[in-house]
């Protein structure tokens, strides 16, 4: 759990050290999320990247956050700009232990 | 056993099982002793079963789960418990193609076993519950299924002095509630778990325990036919949600997340322990043996929009389905006969 704050932390500043458009990267491995908890910005976008043997199949249900990303097989990414404040749980539909949650600041 | 934790060895966060069961964990996968460690490795029994913080074990509650468990009273009409569909003689389920509810209302779809569900992070095929206690009193209160009203079920149970005893004793302070109803069920289906198969004492080192076959048919299912792609793990799944090609009209977890096409026809990975004593298979029974889901596997099944990306014809040889199918029965199993527990009157 330590670790993936950690990795959650350092994208973080990659992003405040880095240009002005935000992209980061939620590795998927081994039916999970290399993060289990991300705290961005409104506008910011985050990069899904299925690294994974499998496909995947991320979605948010979160009321005004809703969004979808195509089936991803393996090797394969995806953008996802967050446009509203809140947090967003981020799921697998295929494998709904892998969750997770995208906090959107104003 | 089907119930095989060692009474007393309570760990913070889950009860010891009673065998732990360590394979090698030398090699890579895919080839040779050193490979065979490793995949064994994926499968190993664990050592203890996982129990959630806020409804932690304790033998009070396991005991007063398994009397509602077993009690008829539970339903409706007073003449179905849990285990009327959740037979432990039958592995934990009805060995029906489809269950049969209240007034003998034939459902859509097959009982699944409740063996080894404390593993599980959603429950039904649809994996619409998060939790065995959120999934406990869905078919309790299911007019088709024990068609009884949740509050009348606490008044039933309110009025045997011996359940209020045993509530206060489980639950002290939190009364006897459909909560705490869920807690206690909950907590006895977690300590339903399959016992030492011939597999398990495989992988703990015996090479005598299961054929030469059956060893062929476990590196098959790990790699020409694909199993384990989602049937990995201790309990043979990864708890994933796939339509595998069998024909249904049934959406499956399609209802629940309507707009991703994926997830039409789909269902939960079951587990594959003791698999050979629950036929029929598949979530509508309606594939008679365990030969015909191998040979559905092989087919592909239907290929359309929502069938899993990870389906897709195999080209198994029949010697390979034989391998596979004598692989499958080294899961099963010698389990004590279960005692049902006399009822509060």
């Amino acid at each position: 759990m330590t670790t993936m704050r950690l990795l959650a932390i350092t994208a973080l500043l990659a992003v405040a050290s880095g240009a002005a458009a935000a992209d980061l990267r939620v590795v998927q491995r081994s039916k999970k999320f290399l993060v289990d908890r991300l705290d961005i910005h409104v506008g910011d976008t985050v990069r899904f990247v299925n690294d994974d043997e499998v496909s995947h199949n991320l979605y948010s249900a979160t009321p005004g956050m809703q969004f979808e990303v195509r089936i991803q097989q393996p090797g394969q990414s995806d953008k996802v700009t967050f446009k509203t404040a809140g947090v967003a749980v981020v799921q697998c539909a295929i494998h709904p232990q892998m969750m997770l949650r995208v906090g959107v600041a104003p | 056993m089907s119930r095989s934790r060692r009474p007393g060895g309570q760990r913070v966060g889950g009860i010891l099982l009673a065998a732990v069961l360590v394979g090698g964990t030398n090699g890579v996968a895919g080839g040779g002793a050193a490979g065979i460690d490793e995949l064994k490795h994926a499968f190993r029994r664990p050592v203890t079963i996982p129990f959630p913080a806020d409804n932690a074990y304790t033998r009070d509650r396991e005991r007063l789960g398994a009397m509602l468990f077993f009690d008829p009273r539970v339903s409706g009409s007073g003449s179905m418990s849990c285990a009327t569909c959740h037979n432990p003689g039958l592995a934990w389920g009805d060995g029906l193609p489809q269950a049969v509810g209240h007034a003998m209302q034939k459902l859509s779809r097959r009982t699944p076993t409740i063996l080894n569900q404390a593993w599980a992070d959603s429950l039904f095929w649809d994996g619409r519950a998060g939790s065995l206690e959120a999934q406990a009193l869905g078919p309790i209160s299911a007019p088709q299924e024990m068609n009884q009203d949740p509050t009348r079920l606490v008044d039933t149970l309110r009025k045997l002095e011996g359940y209020r005893t045993l509530f206060e004793i489980a639950y002290p302070g939190e009364g006897l509630t459909t909560a705490t109803i869920a807690k206690a069920i909950a907590t006895f289906e977690r300590t339903v778990v399959s016992g030492i198969a011939p597999f398990a004492t495989w992988v703990a080192g015996d090479e005598a325990a299961i054929s030469e076959p059956a060893k062929r048919g476990f590196l098959l299912f790990n790699t020409k036919a694909r199993c384990a792609v989602c049937h990995r793990g201790w309990n043979f799944t990864d708890g994933s949600f796939h339509d595998v090609g069998h024909e249904t009209s049934d959406l499956g977890r399609g209802v629940l997340l309507p707009r991703l096409v994926l997830m039409k026809h789909a269902f939960k990975t079951p587990t594959l322990r003791n698999v050979d004593r629950r036929a029929p298979y598949m979530h509508n029974g309606t594939l008679a043996t365990l030969r015909d889901v191998v040979e559905l596997y092989d087919r592909g099944g239907v290929d359309r929009p929502s069938r899993s990306r990870e389906i897709r014809p195999l080209g198994l040889t029949s010697e390979d389905k034989d391998a596979l199918l004598a692989f499958l029965r080294t899961l099963t199993s010698t389990d004590t006969p279960v005692t049902v527990p006399e009822l509060p009157r």
